[in-house]
Parts: structure tokens; sequence; C-alpha cells
């Protein structure tokens, strides 16, 4: 056989028949609107918002709902009658609590931690192990660093605490520019709101939504007049405010969409990260939010100094995130001798075995942190009594 | 400024191939395969920019090499030609800052980067080459042939061992002097690893030596034979074409036929769901077993490697798909690379089943040229053991793949050699089947195991688990989704349905309507799993 001429036009090698599209093309659509139909028949969410217990495959297909139809499924006019997240996280009142471990508070240091559900599982297990201290919480679910901020400033108007501790988590960081529960995190869409924060010259400026307090929640929302406003503010101060997730529309009634609108939230989410957190480098020092970061601990630490608080930051490094967090914190930690307690020094985190499913530690690991935390405010009170003792007792000498 | 990788999973490979597809449609016929070349470059320099320039060296030389050795010296207009593609490229690639320093990083011994130093290089190296063409030139047939298929082979053959396998190379060399007592000196090499290159290699390399088997005519159009090994379907990681196969049809006039739009799709939607549905779904429980600093327990490891046999698999066949739908969409068939492989029922089967445009590459031009089966049995054995070996160290640089290439030569050996046993006792074929099928894919996913781990004390202590840990059920690595698990039964109904009717496709084993219902599956199953896909492929890798 003569080799093939690559110079001559050559045939070209038999194909195999394929179909045409029409015939397909229609069997296909009317499976998948078969299957719209059908997901939302057998997996449709529970109607009363009290039910907290929906089977995954329902959870699901609920995950690509409008932020404004998560609302609206989980609010009624009372607390009684809503699901319960939507009392979570509140501003005001100001939402720190004592976890009961026996000591009473005014006889024993006062520790407030101020965070996600991670800080609430510290402060709840350095509770457990230590009665010397008096342990209060403040937490919300996925918290990013300026609502635990916020919460702090609260907080202190109302009481004195010896130790507060901010809670930095390399998940949350990148999305510090959110204020709401509901674009912070799409598929649970939160209603709790908190002030966006804005470095200009190097100060730090907060400008605070409509409405901080879950009555102030309901108010806005049941007056469309006033939640268009606050359409208005999201769309002017929130960076992650996207019309397309936020707004009920038509397309919540098919299961398809609703998955095709959360793959979207989810591709929103990454591009949103991308811009401050590099999985492989860690984090962009020059970001937005990672200045506000840095100006946030700065004025967290200088405020609890002010009041005779000390400051710890507590450090979460997420699965596979290696010790980003740290790294981007530990150049300001430092530099202002803010006390600091990061996981990573205890719980590697590359090792999937340590974490939970849902990104909280394991049992044990959340207890060896509880036990280096609680070490951490016994050694920071001991070196502020040391001080204080060394500080009088100079005090007669020098005036004399 | 910011590159975006355009990958198969990408809306901006979507808006690619539009517009590729839409420029092939406008333009005149002479004018297409210039701008499927420069398209080709640009998908490739989406990846890694830096690279595009190795890419037109090897195109130039195998090439200007295949005109050598089927019909004598270039003209002068031919070696202008080369020559001016070669410092064109090397041009662009000195052109941008930082490319030529991003290229070798950690290497004491080399001088710092200066991309003057690099293109007087470059324009030094094309002079000389066409000095020793006059040489060439003049040398009797035979010995010009032969010089001329060694220089191209050779030539790229060096890059390829330079970027993949010099590391390696010095890392050994060092341990081996630690072993006796010697000091070695500080010479790690961090080279970046042009993605691709092993694959448009050795396509390469099926034209000269095609062309010196005098089983194939060169073309002298450059354009042509640059988008060959350029095709942005396949640069990345194949399917490996052969000249013969592909270029004829790049070079001809590409028709469209009724319905190959629908069967381009059909292979695309096919690859998106393997890959976003099923790979990148189980990759989070491979990964956690085999990335784990702790002992895993048996059953640990064994749902890690078996979810590292389907990510393998689905990923690269899931980007074979796609290649091949894009291919089509394009008026270009591409090779098959996969007909089910976990349903072999041995090492022979298998390797007619997986990634079968390397394994029959490997059998062509390593395997017969080593003397094939002829010989007699324990010389096979040796010609099998050698083409296994080097198949390994083609997947990486790393001992673990070698491991795994010389694990598969023995299976295949140890088949042969019980091979007369089976013929005087024949087993029942319809109860053997399924028993041979599921043994072997045992056999098989050991292999991935070797392949998989990072070296050979994680082998060891894999291997270790697996048989003194058996009956250990405490399950810690996280399970793939729900979608993925849906995925995978659909696959295995899917597979099953095509391997009984003896590999054939499934639209044209099943009635429309019951096809149809698979493929609704497939894109609602994406829909479930959308969002989180992946834009590399494991084999990008190799």
């Amino acid at each position: 056989m003569a080799p093939p001429n690559l110079n001559e036009p050559l045939t070209l090698p038999t194909r195999r028949a394929a179909w045409t599209p029409g015939t397909p093309l229609a069997w296909i659509v009317f499976y998948l609107v078969a299957l719209d139909l059908g997901a939302n028949a057998f997996f449709a969410y529970p109607k009363d918002p009290r039910n907290i217990t929906p089977s995954r495959l329902q959870l699901y297909f609920e995950y690509g709902r409008a932020i404004e139809g998560k609302l609206a499924r989980m609010t009624r006019a009372t607390d009684e009658e809503s699901a319960p997240i939507v009392a979570s996280g509140w501003l005001e009142p100001s939402g720190s609590t004592q976890v009961p471990n026996g000591a009473v508070e005014g006889t024993r240091p006062v520790v407030t931690f101020f965070g996600m559900s991670h800080a609430q599982l510290l402060a709840h297990d350095v509770a457990r192990i230590d009665d010397t201290l008096a342990v209060r919480c403040a937490a919300a679910p996925q918290a990013v660093p300026t609502w635990s901020f916020s919460a702090y400033l609260e907080d202190r108007k109302r009481r004195h605490s010896d130790v507060v501790v901010l809670t930095v988590m390399t998940q949350t960081i990148p999305l510090l520019s959110a204020t709401a529960g509901g674009t912070l995190y799409f598929d649970g869409a939160y209603p709790y709101t908190w002030p966006r924060y804005y470095l200009e010259d190097d100060t730090l400026r907060s400008v605070a939504p409509p409405f901080l307090s879950r009555e102030g929640y309901r108010r806005h929302f049941y007056d469309p007049m006033a939640w268009s406003r606050y359409r208005d503010w999201l769309t002017q101060h929130d960076k992650h405010y996207d019309p397309l997730l936020f707004r009920r529309s038509a397309l919540d009634r098919s299961s398809l969409a609703r998955l095709l609108r959360r793959s979207y939230a989810l591709a929103i989410r990454a591009t949103a990260q991308a811009t401050a957190y590099d999985p492989m480098k860690g984090f962009d020092r020059t970001s937005e939010e990672a200045r506000v970061l840095e100006a946030l601990i700065v004025e967290f630490a200088r405020l609890a100094r002010r009041d005779g608080t000390i400051p710890i930051v507590f450090v979460v490094n997420n699965l596979n995130t290696s010790d980003h967090a740290f790294r981007l914190v530990e150049p300001t930690l430092s530099r202002h001798g803010i006390a600091r307690l990061s996981s990573h020094e205890i719980c590697p985190p590359n090792e999937p075995r340590n974490y939970l499913p849902d990104s909280h530690f394991q049992p044990p690991i959340n207890l060896e942190l509880a036990r280096a935390m609680a070490r951490l405010i016994r050694t920071s009170l001991a070196d502020r009594e040391n001080a204080r003792r060394s500080l009088s007792a100079r005090g007669p000498q020098s005036a004399g | 400024m910011t590159w975006e990788a355009i990958s198969f999973t990408s809306w901006a490979f979507v808006v690619f191939l539009a517009a590729v597809l839409a420029g092939e449609r406008v333009l005149p016929s002479r004018a297409r395969n210039a701008f499927l070349l420069v398209a080709s470059w640009l998908f490739y320099a989406s990846w890694d920019h830096r690279f595009v320039f190795l890419l037109v060296l090897s195109s130039v030389i195998y090439h200007s090499s295949g005109i050598l050795i089927h019909r004598g010296p270039l003209t002068p207009r031919e070696r202008g030609r080369a020559s001016a593609w070669v410092v064109g490229a090397a041009f662009l690639f000195v052109a941008v800052p930082g490319r030529l320093s991003a290229v070798a990083r950690d290497w004491p011994l080399a001088p710092p980067p200066n991309g003057a130093l690099f293109l007087a290089g470059v324009c030094g190296l094309v002079l000389i080459v066409n000095l020793l063409h006059s040489r060439v030139a003049t040398l009797d047939a035979p010995r010009r042939r032969r010089v001329a298929l060694w220089f191209a082979v050779a030539v790229n053959l060096a890059i390829l061992a330079a970027f993949k396998y010099l590391s390696f190379f010095l890392e050994n060399v060092a341990a081996l002097q630690r072993a006796v007592g010697v000091t070695p000196r500080d010479l790690h090499l961090e080279l970046a690893l042009p993605v691709g290159i092993s694959f448009f290699t050795f396509q390469g390399m099926t034209y000269v030596i095609d062309i010196h088997r005098k089983r194939l005519v060169p073309t002298t159009r450059l354009i042509d034979f640059a988008l060959f090994l350029a095709f942005f379907p396949v640069v990345l990681a194949g399917p490996i074409e052969r000249a013969a196969r592909l270029l004829p049809q790049l070079m001809g006039e590409r028709r469209r036929r009724p319905g190959q739009l629908g069967g381009a799709l059909g292979l695309i939607l096919q690859g998106l769901f393997k890959k976003a549905v099923i790979a990148d779904g189980v990759a989070a429980t491979a990964n956690a077993v085999f990335g784990a600093t702790s002992a895993m327990s048996w059953i640990d490891v064994v749902v890690g490697t078996l979810c590292f046999a389907l990510q393998l698999y689905c990923d690269f066949s899931g980007y074979s798909d796609i290649a091949l739908g894009v291919g089509r969409l394009l008026g270009i068939e591409l090779t098959t690379n996969f007909r089910h492989p976990y349903f072999a029922r041995n090492p022979a089967d298998f390797w007619g089943r997986w990634h079968i445009s390397l394994s029959s590459w490997f059998r062509d031009y390593v395997f017969f040229p080593l003397g094939g089966p002829s010989g007699g049995r324990w010389r096979w054995m040796r010609n099998v053991m050698l083409t296994f070996l080097v198949t390994g160290l083609w997947h990486g640089a790393a001992w673990n793949f070698v491991l795994w290439g010389l694990y598969h030569g023995a299976l295949l050996c140890v088949h042969r050699l019980q091979e007369p046993l089976w013929e005087s006792r024949p087993p029942r074929k319809l109860a053997w089947a399924p028993v041979s099928t599921v043994a072997f894919f045992g056999l098989v996913c050991y292999g991935w195991v070797l392949f998989r781990c990072q070296s050979l004390a994680q082998i060891a202590s894999v291997t270790s688990t697996l048989v003194l840990d058996v009956g250990n059920l405490q399950l810690t690595a996280p399970l793939p989704p729900a979608s993925s698990l849906l995925g995978l039964a659909v696959l295995a109904v899917a597979e099953s349905v095509s391997h009984v009717a003896g590999d054939r496709p499934l639209d044209e084993v099943l009635p429309v309507p019951a096809w149809t219902a698979f493929y609704a599956i497939m894109i609602f199953s994406l829909i479930l799993g959308a969002g989180a896909v992946s834009p590399q492929f494991v084999y990008f890798t190799f």
C-alpha cells in the first residue's frame, strides 16, 4: 500500500453516523421537565419554619432559592412562629451571654469571646475546663471579623470584661465586606446585619445598615418601601450583594433553576474570595479586606487597652488553608504586642481528621485549643497583675 | 497582566470555542488552518504562555526533519521560513518581562536570566543548524534519513528530558552520593513543566518515524504541521494523534454532516458529566486518604483507592470525550482513547481499552522496534517489561511511576505465562467473565495505589494497611457527595449497556427515548453538582 501523501487532498476517514438533534432534544427537554417537577414534588421544603430538620435532599434543592425567598420562608410575625435562626446574630440588643460553669461574674475575671460558632465552641470548652473564669460569648453563624468587632463595640458599651477574644477565620476574612447574613452565606441566608467598615486615609469608618435588630428587620421586611430602601443600601455598601441572588423571582419555582442559581452563587463567591485570597499563596495584603482587618485588629486592641481589658486574637485556620490567616495577621499582632492563639499551632490545617465535615474542630482538638486558650488567658491576667503590683510597689518609692 | 487558563470546563472555553467555530465558518478554506493555528497557540498560551516557544521549536524541527528524511535538502526558502519561525518565537518569548526567569528557579549553577543572551543563543543555534544542514544534505540517502530522524527525535526527547526528568536525575545522583558518604553539590533544579509536553513530543515523533518507515509522505506546509502539533483539543492531554490520521483531516476540506452537531454535543456532555459530576466529586475522598499525614484504616484505603480509580478514569476519559466532541464540531475525527477499561478481564484486554492512543504508541514505536513478540517467550517478556518501564516513566519522573509501569508489565507477563493453562481447561465463559473482571479490577486498583502515592514509604505504608489491617472498617475519610454517587450509578448502567452491546455507543444501542433519558439525567446531575468544577485535569501534569 502506498504511503499517504500529505500534499495531495485526501478523503476524510469514515465517521460514525451521528443522530439528528430534533427528536432527541424534545425527549431530553421532556425528561428534564419531568425531573424538575419530580424534585419539587418529592423534595419540597417543609412549610413550617419551626421545622429545622429537613432531609439533606430537601435542603439541597432549596439552597438556590433567592435570599428574599429564604427569608420569607423562615420569617413570621413573632420569634415563636419564625425559624430559630431568625433570632441569631443581631447586634442589638447586645448578644453576649454567660456560658454557665459555676463561676460567678464579679468574683471571677470575665472573658468574652466574639466570633462565629468556632468561637462559641471554644468558649464553652474554656468554661468547662476552667471554673476560675467567668466566660461570656457573643456569636453569630459564619460571623466575619467585622461582625465580631461590631459585637465587641456593642458589648463594651454595656459591661466590662477583663479579657476580650476576637476570632478571625480564614474562610470569612475575604467576605468581611458583606453586611448581612444573606449576602455573606447564600445557602443559609441568615437575616442578621452589621455595619460596613471602610478604611479612609488609614482611619476605620463604619456605615450602619438601616436596621441592626430583629424588630427592625421585621419592620423593613414587611414594608415593601422600606425593604426597597434596604436593597438600595445594600447596593451601595455591601460588596457581596447581587440582585440575581437576592431578589425573589419566578425562577424560584423551578428546582433546576434554583440549582443553577446556586452554582452561580458558588462561582460568585469563589470570585469574591479570589480577590483577597489565593489558596496556594495566601492573602493579598494589599486587598481591601486585608487592610480593613489589620486596622480593625489595631482598633480592637487600642480600645480594649483603654478600657483596662486584655485583647486576644484567636485565629481559626480552616482545613487545607495552611496557616494563611495566621500569616496575614501575625505581623500586626507582633507589632502591637497583642496576645494570640492560632489553631495551626495545635491542629495542622492539612490534616482532614482534625476537622468535622462542617468545618469545626474535632472535639478533642477543640478541647486542646481550649486548654491553650485558658493558659494564655491566665498568663495574660497574671502578667497584668504582676505589672500592676510592680507599678504600685514602685509608686511610693518614686513618690518618696 | 494576568491570564486565565482556558479550561474545557470554563465559560471562557465556551466563548473561545464559539469564536473559533465562527471564524472557521466565515474564513476561506486557505486561511482556516492559519486561523486555527493562532487560536491553538492562544489556547496553549492561556495555560502557559512561556512555552509556546517550545511548541514552535518542536514544530520546526519535526517538519524540517520530515522533509530531510523523505525528499532531501530543504530549499533556501524552506530553511529561511523555519529559521524565521524559531527566531520570531524566541523573540516573543523574551519580549514579555519575567518569562525567562520564571522557567528555571533555584538553580545556583544557572547564569542569571538574560533575554538578549537567550535570543543571541537561539540565533547562534539556528545558524549552526543551517550550516549542519548543508553537511547532512551531502550524505547518501540512507545516512541522511537516519541522521535527520535521530536529530528530530533526540532534540525533542532532550527537551522533554530536561524539563521532566533532570530534577529527578539530579535528586537521585545526590541521594546516591549521600549513600556513599559524599556531600552532593546543591544542584536542586526547579523547572516548570510545560503543560502537554509529553503529548506533543510523542505526537510529533509519529510524524518523523512514519516518514522514515516510508509509511507517510511529509507535508511541505509548515502551518499545517504546526497545527497538527498544537491543535487545541489535543495539545494539553491528548489523545496522542498519529500524523497519518490527523494531518490529512486538517489538510483536507472539513465536511460537516447532518447530525454531526448532535453527536459532538453528546460527547461533550458525556465528558463534562464524567469530569464535573464524578471525577471532581470523588477527588476529595481520594485526596483525603492519600494526602493524610497519619495512617488510615483499611476501609479508608480501600474507599480512597476506589475513588482514585474512578477519579482518574472519569477525569481523563471525560477530557478525551470533550476533546473528541470539540474535534467533531470542527469536522475532525480524533482517536478514541477509552473503551470501558474497567470491564477488562486481563492485562492485555485492559491496555486495549485504557489510554489507547498512548498504549498503541508504545506498542508501535517501542515494543515492536525492540523485537515485539518474536524471539521466544523470555525475549517477549523482556520487551514487555522495557516497554512498561518507559510507559511508567512517561507518566512522571518518580519511582512510584516506575513501579507502576513494572507492575503492569509483570501482570502482562504473568498473564502470558498462565495462558496455556486456561487454554487447556477453558472456564465456562458466562460464570468467568464477571469474576475475572472484578478480580482484574482489584489488581488495577492496586496499580493505582502505586500511581497515586507520593513516595516509596507511602506505598509501603498503604500496602501494609491493605494487607495487615484487613477488616478495620472505621471509616474516617469523607464520602463523595450525593450527586457524584447518583452520577456513578448512571455511568455504571450506561457503560454496562454499552459494553454488553460490544462497546458501541448508547445512541446506537438503545431507542431514542431510552438513551435520551441517560442524557437528561447527565444534564440533571451536572446541574446538581454545578458550581464546583475544577479547571484542572489530572493528566495535565504528565
